[in-house]
């Protein structure tokens, strides 16, 4: 059931103790469910922990996402200028392979943002990530609500952003994340060979 | 002294069922006594949620069990409510009781 990567996502949200047993009330109400539940399952406490942190504690949390939006704005901006994408995409939107290298820049951004503010969690013991993610779920349907009025005749432009935020933009950041927690969680090498 | 927030709704039920459950009181067994008192079948989040506030607030004790297998090796939290939580759910209680005193609701007099 992925218990580990479940664990360390709901431990963004929840002291690590607290994510061990709730990981373990759903890894045992879901023997007889499918994979898709039990994600969407994990996926529902992440979200409620998350808006609970923020409720709990409002000032730190849009502190520390202030934090996580600068790094990400700093990160997105040196892949961007990296991958020698045009300033100005609207011009060049026709442009061939424009958009599939712009998922990749956007992946990359998220991800790497991810890594980093995870490093820095290792680091300084608290976390970026935990204010991040309530702002971008908020962030969501405001998109998706910006999209439906500005071009109310084309519901595909609103479902794809409907779909491309979560996918292109939470997912690889919380992604990130934990792949840095795992490195840092990684035992040493013994010395001398 | 810090004036204490008055319990919400889920909260009393959450304490309620932790206090019916004694011993046996975690996050799986919570919900399912909810659920066979009220017919609520109560958000996952939520629940795990207002667990982890009312811990904050010392009004649950947790206490963690031995992993098991069936739990992938995952200890169960116990929770047991404290005396401050016990008292917190006596006064939550009694002004409900103030506020329906006297009150005739739907052609039932509360007295």
């Amino acid at each position: 059931m992925h218990s580990t990567t479940a664990f360390e996502l709901l431990s963004f949200f929840t002291t690590r103790e607290r994510a061990d047993s709730i990981v373990g009330d759903l890894v045992e109400e879901s023997r007889d469910g499918g994979k898709l539940v039990y994600w969407l399952r994990v996926l529902g406490v992440a979200v409620a922990l998350s808006f609970e942190r923020f409720r709990l504690a409002p000032a730190q949390c849009i502190g520390l996402a202030a934090l996580g939006l600068t790094a990400h704005g700093c990160v997105l901006t040196l892949v961007f200028v990296a991958s020698g994408l045009p300033w100005y995409p609207w011009n060049h939107a026709f442009a061939p392979g424009f958009w599939a290298r712009l998922v990749v820049v956007v992946l990359s951004a998220n991800l790497l943002t991810g890594y980093v503010l995870g490093r820095w969690v290792a680091l300084q013991g608290a976390n970026p990530i935990a204010g991040l993610v309530p702002l971008w779920l908020v962030a969501w349907p405001i998109s998706v609500g910006i999209k439906a009025a500005l071009f109310p005749g084309a519901p595909f432009t609103w479902l794809a952003g409907a779909l491309a935020f979560p996918l292109f933009g939470l997912l690889p950041l919380i992604a990130g994340a934990i792949i840095a927690r795992r490195r840092e969680a990684r035992p040493m090498p013994p010395a001398g060979g | 002294m810090k004036r204490q927030q008055p319990l919400g709704e889920f909260e009393q039920i959450v304490l309620l069922a932790v206090m019916r459950l004694r011993d046996e009181a975690y996050g799986i067994s919570i919900r399912a006594e909810i659920a066979a008192r009220t017919g609520r079948k109560a958000a996952r989040g939520a629940l795990y949620a207002t667990l982890e506030r009312l811990e904050g607030k010392g009004f649950l004790r947790p206490r963690i069990g031995r992993p098991t297998p069936v739990r992938g090796g995952r200890a169960k939290r116990y929770y047991t409510v404290s005396a401050a939580g016990a008292r917190a759910i006596v006064r939550s209680q009694r002004a409900y009781r103030q506020m329906l005193d006297g009150l005739e609701i739907s052609g039932v007099l509360h007295a």
